[in-house]
């Protein structure tokens, strides 16, 4: 299955990319496909969405639009029907 | 004491100036701004007025921070009684106005009558006057402000000025300084424009503000910027991106609001974000008003040639993604046009969509568009010419410079006004965010995000993420968010610097700003003081606990997709809690007991 991966703000700034895809033989967590990513763009993308080995404050790994925080975490199981954005910490009004 | 210890009023009936001194121990309590200009309006403005009438007032206030090197110290307030709203007004800007108006020797300014002829109001080193701006009405923001600065003779000297939307008294007129600032919301222009008052230029000496405790103070700032610096939100998202980089979050959340709250999600939000204006090469560089680290501001030169100031992600979303348009360079041109006519971007934007929207539901007529475009959602074309239409009040333009409401009442269509209190909600669905929800629904001014942003909180994961769907937590965050702003707004710094600080770091300038030797929490009651003062002049003015709701369409109607499908802004379980918590009897008011406790 591909999980297409949504890139934005200062990542796709930095990666010079706006969306990624992962091909998987099976659905993942949400660490794994950062891991995965990782893979293509390189360690430096974990610097920017972990700390600690948690999601770094104000990161936004979203599933389906919905914080991957409110669900379970690092640990929540993603396949090929969900829609993945990560966003860097943001703020503005 | 970081007051400059007086004020000036002026009295455009008889053209008298006089200096007065600021009474400090009433500063101190409203600390400044917001607190003590509102503080003022209550003792001196029957809330019931007419707010064009000559007796409103109209207060340009800073705070005991503004003109200090507290980060971001350089805003302003302008506080009166809103034409739009009914309610106090309290509009907020930054620039350089309003530490240069701290640098004259002066916390605030009153005006008070009206003027028979337009007048502006000149401070220099040779003295305060009044002086005739016959030959400036009329003309735009930036016209305005190059004229005053060369009659003044001071090369950099600042202005706050309107336009001919604050003139012809559109509802949704700004108050500009420095050309692209605004205080933007509730109808301040018009005030201003009804007291046939243009402009205020400032050129004089500067004075920096004396500090109780200097030592203190510098240390204060020292921490502040360590934090601002460290957070990669002050530090990396908004200096990159500026407020815009919020697009693509709201959207992929599923509140971007479109076609008039009809949907909340938008097909072409990557034509049109923040991203895309500096893909596109639009964002020529950042831009920071006084003292500020961040510098969240845009400037913008378009391929047509075209520069300016912005646009911001709620000016680029009511003209973008609210009225269906999906081109940068129209959106950003309208953002210019409003900066330049001084009218606010998102009354302007939304009362277009609502435009939209009705004309969309056959209510509108081809025929009263006369030899202007059709009010189509996606028209590029028409959210330039009726901005400029609403700002000259020409054809429909004059019916759309009344807001969104006024307007779609007056098609017997006053649900289709997505407004709180009269006044134009900003770019996020409250259905997907409760807290949000009541926040708009009790802010004093109205539909407004900047009175307490709990998407911070519910979507931005700042200070920690809360489940936007989640509710018992939800009147303890917003009670906190707006005494907190409050405060802010009444200190002198910008809200963009609570992505980094806590109520600490705040009350540590205050501190050795002022000598104030105040704990946080008592810090935090004087925010409480604030919203309760201007909770009692709306209600004085005739608003009461039925205007704290939000538009039919966002309490009864279910998002139709995304992730929020299904949800509704669930206010009337919020509401009942959030006034208890308050201390307000079952109609949303103060009790007597509330009103004892926070000394009103």
């Amino acid at each position: 299955m591909i999980i297409r991966v949504g890139l934005f703000s200062l990542l796709r700034l930095k990666f010079g990319v706006s969306s990624l895809d992962i091909e998987t033989e099976r659905s993942v967590s949400m660490k794994q496909l950062i891991d995965l990513a990782a893979a293509k763009l390189g360690n430096e993308l974990k610097d920017q969405l972990l700390a600690d080995g948690a999601i770094r404050k104000g990161t936004l790994l979203l599933v389906n639009g919905r914080n991957a925080l409110l669900m379970e975490g690092l640990d929540t199981m993603i396949d090929e029907r969900n829609e993945i954005s990560f966003f860097p910490p943001s703020g503005g009004g | 004491m970081a007051y400059a210890g007086k004020f000036l009023r002026v009295n455009l009936t008889s053209g008298a100036v006089t200096t007065e001194k600021l009474d400090l121990e009433k500063a101190q309590k409203f600390i400044g701004g917001r607190g003590l200009g509102t503080k003022i309006l209550c003792d001196e403005v029957d809330p019931r007025v007419d707010a064009f009438a000559p007796e409103n007032k109209l207060i340009f206030a800073t705070g005991p921070l503004s003109g200090t090197t507290a980060p971001t110290g350089g805003r302003y307030m302008v506080i009166t009684k809103s034409p739009l709203t009914g309610t106090v007004a309290s509009s907020n800007s930054g620039g350089f106005f309003g530490a240069q108006l701290k640098f004259a020797g002066y916390d605030l300014i009153i005006f008070e009558g009206r003027s028979e002829k337009p007048v502006y109001l000149s401070i220099l080193d040779s003295g305060v006057v009044l002086k005739d701006a016959t030959s400036l009405w009329g003309k735009t923001v930036s016209d305005t402000t190059d004229a005053l600065v060369l009659e003044s003779g001071i090369k950099d000297a600042r202005v706050a000025c309107i336009g001919p939307a604050g003139e012809n008294l559109c509802l949704m007129a700004s108050i500009m300084n420095d050309k692209g600032r605004a205080a933007g919301r509730s109808g301040v222009g018009a005030v201003m424009g009804s007291k046939n008052l243009k402009g205020i230029v400032i050129g004089t000496t500067k004075t920096k503000p004396s500090l109780s405790d200097e030592a203190a103070f510098k240390e204060a700032v020292k921490e502040c910027l360590k934090r601002i610096k460290e957070d990669p939100v002050t530090n990396q998202g908004l200096p990159t991106f500026g407020t815009k980089v919020l697009d693509n979050i709201i959207n992929s959340s599923g509140m971007y609001p479109c076609n008039n709250f009809q949907s909340s999600s938008f097909p072409d939000v990557n034509e049109v974000c923040g991203e895309a204006l500096v893909e596109k090469g639009y964002l020529k560089k950042k831009k920071g008003c006084f003292g500020c680290p961040i510098a969240c501001g845009r400037d913008v030169t378009l391929p047509t040639g075209a520069k300016g100031e912005g646009p911001e992600y709620e000016s680029g979303w009511c003209y973008g993604a609210l009225c269906g348009v999906n081109d940068l360079i129209a959106i950003t041109e309208a953002n210019f046009l409003c900066n330049d006519l001084g009218l606010d971007t998102i009354s302007a934007g939304v009362t277009i969509a609502t435009a939209m929207e009705l004309y969309e539901k056959g209510l509108i007529k081809r025929e009263e568009f006369g030899k202007g475009p059709e009010l189509k959602f996606g028209s590029s074309e028409a959210i330039l010419y009726y901005t400029s239409a609403m700002a000259y009040k020409q054809g429909i333009g004059a019916k759309l410079a009344q807001g969104s409401y006024r307007f779609a009442e007056s098609y017997g269509r006053a649900d289709v006004s997505m407004t709180v209190k009269k006044q134009e909600l900003p770019a996020y669905d409250p259905r997907g965010v409760q807290g949000q929800a009541l926040a708009f629904a009790t802010s004093n001014r109205g539909g407004c995000h900047v009175r307490a942003y709990l998407i911070s909180l519910e979507i931005l994961a700042h200070p920690q993420q809360v489940d936007p769907q989640e509710m018992a937590s939800k009147p303890a965050w917003v009670k906190a968010f707006q005494d907190l702003t409050a405060v802010i707004d009444s200190a002198g710094m910008c809200l963009f610097t609570s992505f980094a600080l806590g109520a600490g770091e705040y009350n540590a300038l205050l501190n050795a700003a002022t000598g104030s030797k105040s704990t946080t929490d008592q810090m935090m009651a004087i925010g409480e003081r604030i919203w309760n003062l201007e909770r009692q002049f709306n209600l004085k003015s005739g608003l009461t606990a039925a205007d704290d709701t939000l538009p039919a369409r966002l309490l009864k109607e279910p998002i139709k997709e995304g992730p929020n499908k299904g949800n509704v802004a669930r206010l009337s379980e919020l509401l009942p809690a959030y006034y208890n918590l308050r201390g307000w009897s079952a109609d949303g008011v103060p009790t007597p007991q509330k009103l004892a406790e926070l000394g009103l």
